[in-house]
């Protein structure tokens, strides 16, 4: 199993943009462009996220909207609906709890993360499945695929570069809210104990300060990043609208997979079964080689 | 003859008052002398010589629930001594005495002593003021509009069974009020709202850059509303909180009046007092803790190195913003001339032809 | 057959889902332009052009006006209460250019004088008397026809002994000819033609023409209004019980309830009150 898994990882070439069929033993010549042909389920075809993933990222994510609902109502106190927001969370006083529980259970959800991340990592090398590509720790590669994509994107190639499980696009955005949640968590604990920061900080006028402005910048950054970003990249544009069911399934659909993921894709045509029977059926029907 | 006239006349009006001391309903215990006899009238008033508008007006409901409510109109308007009384150019001054006796006391009520704090403070009219300072020192009237009695609902503690020891040997009128009078002032520092403390010392004086300028605060003074308004106790009490200092919990003690800038030695806010003041709300505090900046100002001279911090978050914040924003779309636009489709229902969207030529 | 998608179609949640990111990623749009725009805490691009719009409307009157008014709060230390107005064109003519404080000449009494604006029009003490018509006095309400009150001052809360607190602000007594059983309104009004005429044409009249014109309307109007024991007596010109007063008020405004003068003060005068 391994050894097949590494024959078609090497078998496609990572950077060219003219290798438009890639050869899978056992389906048949695969063109680039195949999604466009594919049928899937909006609820997600192909295994993406175990299920630890998907609480967590709900987790995050609920907490995240509670957080800055109220960080921002606070932080924005002299704008005209500040007092009205506050009024929903039953004033200020309630909203600061509101804020603690909900950053308690954001740091929960991200230990429960690293535990899940550590340990399977751990496992992966013990039972030696572990491989460096299909994990988000940034490589050489995702350099050339943002030059690659974005000269798709202006219609300079003809196709989108192969891509492994996580693009560059979420390997930047993962790194960015690892050290957005530092920063957050760390601020935070410096704004929620005061006395106990200042015996720590070598000058605690500084280090509050600090604080302060690194906490609300920080959080208004991830706010506006994960709206008009994060959001819009996996909801709002074509072919994602009007929703992605990932983070609720833990499924990607197959479509999806084969666009921007299609290194990814190889390893599940080498996983399932039944979608390497899929995709020679669709393969047939559209007349390109089987095999 | 002349005597016999008065004394007829006098006779007569005495007449009359024992006559309608019968008819008329009882006259409030702090109007015997029937000012509001006119003065209740929300009209009485005149546009003066220098073109200001003059109300006289009190109203008669609202004064019954009134803190001063059993004070006698001339306890402070001590100058009128006749009716109807001539234009009056003397102010009321709150250090006289009035016929109210505290209880466990024979002296006169008056709010002398506290005036002689605030006197003291900074507040307080001193000799080598300038004039522009004189005239903007805030007086009694400013910040105290006759307060409405407020009526405290005590529930922390069983009111009524403290009470009724209470009762054993006072009357229940008088000890009632005593009670709430200590017991209210036991609970906070002020009876007014943080929000109502921020607004009155911000309104007209210290949020009024102009005036400050005129009286040459320091830098630290100009800037000491914004501040503090950008502060989280500013904005938590901007919101509504009842927790948050508001000005006085910082800048005063229980006496409120005792307001000092802080180079003096009985400021709350003097560095050898600041661990004291702070411990008020936050536990913990050491002399480390007190070094935190409240009125904490990050500009380019104050402090350079927090600022720089700020304005480069502050282009990774718009970077982001555009940049990504760019990406995306232009990753739209790419996708789109390649065929995609924008479905609502349908789960696969790529359904159209590309609009590129594709020589495959 | 195994691999096979299931169906083609979201599942129809999607669209509360849906709605949900919508909103908010709306609404945080508007908060980004807002925060470049305007927000103080952004780069305010908009502010100046705001301030340029607001500095041409400010008026150093108006707000000299509003300023005095707040300190006219403080320096009276009794509660300034805001009781409603009378919509601009709907008060009696004269307020055009009298204010409710129309009287400042007698030092003694004009602060007393304005007080009875309260419950007077002002021809009920200005009116002019002419001979053979005969002048009676009902309350005058300018938003209601036929007033019914109970109206300010007619009685006495009989638990505080204060004047009970009415719904009705507006109706003041005023003077009415009679002719039989009609009764005709003897006071301008805003929309008597007259009146109309003049606020239309009055930025047109040079400063002699509109003295004319002024003339005019205090043709039936005396300089000097009535004596204080014109009303305040027995059978004065105001027939008080049939005004709707209470029997004890009104023998309170007969005789002026002076009990309190005659024991505190060492000296006192009403003018001409009680000397025959």
């Amino acid at each position: 199993m391994s050894t097949s898994t590494e024959n078609i990882a090497t078998s496609s070439k990572e950077t060219g943009a003219d290798d438009y069929y890639t050869l899978v033993e056992g389906v048949g010549n695969i063109p680039r462009d195949i999604y466009k042909f594919v049928k899937s389920d909006p609820l997600g075809d192909l295994p993406r996220y175990s299920f630890h993933i998907v609480i967590q990222h709900f987790l995050t994510f609920v907490t995240f909207l509670i957080l800055a609902a109220t960080g921002l109502t606070l932080h924005f106190a002299s704008l005209w609906w500040a007092p009205l927001v506050m009024k929903l969370f039953g004033g200020p006083d309630t909203a600061r709890l509101i804020h603690r529980i909900a950053a308690a259970l954001m740091i929960i959800a991200s230990v429960y993360h690293l535990i899940t991340i550590i340990g399977g990592t751990l496992h992966k090398i013990m039972t030696k499945k572990f491989d460096i590509k299909r994990t988000q720790i940034p490589l050489i590669k995702d350099a050339y695929d943002i030059v690659h994509d974005i000269k798709y994107f202006i219609g300079k190639e003809e196709q989108r570069p192969k891509m492994h499980k996580f693009m560059y696009k979420q390997k930047l955005h993962y790194i960015a809210i690892l050290w957005g949640t530092f920063v957050l968590v760390a601020a935070g604990m410096s704004l929620l104990f005061p006395e106990i920061m200042a015996t720590i900080w070598p000058n605690p006028r500084f280090g509050q300060d600090l604080a302060r402005l690194m906490h609300a910048d920080e959080a208004i950054m991830a706010i506006t990043v994960i709206v008009f970003w994060h959001w819009s990249n996996v909801h709002l544009v074509p072919g994602r609208f009007p929703l992605q069911w990932s983070f609720l399934t833990g499924k990607i659909t197959r479509e999806h997979q084969i666009e921007e993921h299609f290194l990814e894709y190889l390893y599940n045509l080498n996983e399932i079964p039944e979608e390497r029977e899929y995709m020679k059926k669709i393969l047939r029907e559209n007349g390109f080689d089987t095999n | 003859m002349e005597f016999i006239r008065i004394i007829t006349r006098k006779t007569l009006f005495l007449a009359i008052f024992l006559l309608f001391s019968f008819m008329t309903p009882g006259v409030d215990a702090a109007d015997k002398e029937n000012c509001l006899m006119c003065h209740k009238y929300r009209q009485i008033g005149r546009i003066d010589e220098k073109g200001r508008k003059r109300s006289y007006f009190v109203n008669e409901n609202i004064y019954a629930n009134s803190v001063h409510r059993n004070v006698p109109c001339r306890d402070c308007h001590t100058y009128i001594d006749k009716l109807p009384h001539d234009p009056v150019t003397q102010e009321v001054n709150c250090a006289n005495e009035c016929h109210i006796k505290p209880p466990f006391s024979n002296d006169n009520f008056s709010h002398k002593k506290i005036i002689d704090v605030y006197n003291r403070s900074v507040h307080g009219t001193q000799e080598d003021d300038s004039p522009e300072l004189k005239a903007a020192k805030p007086y009694c009237k400013y910040c105290h509009l006759n307060p409405i009695y407020t009526r405290v609902e005590e529930q922390r503690i069983a009111f009524e069974e403290t009470l009724g020891r209470c009762l054993n040997c006072h009357e229940r009128k008088g000890v009632t009020q005593a009670y709430k009078h200590i017991t209210h002032r036991l609970r906070s520092k002020t009876s007014r709202s943080p929000q109502e403390i921020v607004q009155l010392c911000s309104k007209n004086c210290h949020a009024d850059l102009v005036l400050m300028k005129k009286l040459k605060v320091s830098n630290e003074s100009m800037e000491a509303v914004k501040t503090y308004n950008e502060s989280i106790h500013g904005k938590a009490v901007g919101l509504g909180s009842q927790k948050a200092a508001d000005c006085v919990s910082c800048h005063a003690t229980s006496s409120i009046h005792d307001i000092y800038k802080k180079d003096e030695p009985h400021a709350t806010v003097n560095k050898a007092n600041l661990v004291k003041t702070c411990k008020q709300c936050h536990e913990n505090v050491t002399e480390r803790f007190a070094q935190i900046d409240v009125h904490s100002e990050i500009g380019p001279h104050e402090k350079p190195v927090l600022y720089s911090v700020n304005v480069i978050l502050g282009f990774a914040f718009y970077g982001s913003v555009f940049g990504l924003i760019g990406l995306a779309m232009l990753e739209s636009y790419g996708r789109r001339k390649d065929g995609i489709k924008m479905q609502i229902l349908h789960g696969t969207s790529w359904r159209g032809k590309s609009k590129r030529d594709k020589s495959k | 057959m195994p691999g096979e998608p299931k169906r083609l179609e979201h599942p129809r949640s999607v669209y509360i889902i849906g709605f949900i990111f919508k909103i908010i990623t709306l609404s945080v749009l508007i908060a980004v332009i807002y925060q470049i725009t305007f927000s103080p805490h952004g780069p305010a691009v908009l502010v100046p052009i705001k301030e340029k719009i607001e500095e041409s409307q400010k008026s150093a009157i108006l707000e000299e006006v509003r300023q005095q008014e707040e300190y006219e709060k403080h320096r009276h230390f009794h509660h300034v209460v805001e009781y409603p107005q009378l919509p601009e064109n709907m008060r009696p003519v004269c307020y055009i250019c009298h204010s409710d404080y129309p009287h400042s000449k007698n030092k003694k009494v004009r602060a007393m004088l304005n007080m009875h604006t309260q419950f007077f029009v002002c021809e009920t003490c200005h009116i002019q008397e002419q001979p053979g018509i005969s002048v009676t006095y009902k309350w005058y309400n300018p938003l209601n026809e036929t007033p019914k009150g109970p109206f300010y001052g007619t009685e006495y809360d009989p638990e505080t002994g204060n004047l009970i607190e009415v719904e009705d602000q507006f109706s003041k007594i005023s003077p009415f000819y009679r002719t039989g059983d009609k009764f005709k309104s003897a006071i301008q009004i805003q929309d008597s033609a007259l009146a109309q005429d003049y606020v239309k044409v009055r930025d047109k009249l040079t400063p002699e023409q509109r003295d004319n014109v002024k003339k005019k309307f205090h043709v039936h109007i005396k300089a000097k209004g009535h004596e204080c024991k014109v009303c305040h007596s027995r059978n004065g010109i105001l027939d008080f019980r049939n005004l709707g007063f209470s029997a004890n008020r009104t023998i309170d405004l007969e005789q002026l309830n002076i009990k309190g003068m005659v024991t505190k003060y060492e000296s006192f005068y009403i003018p001409n009150l009680f000397s025959e």
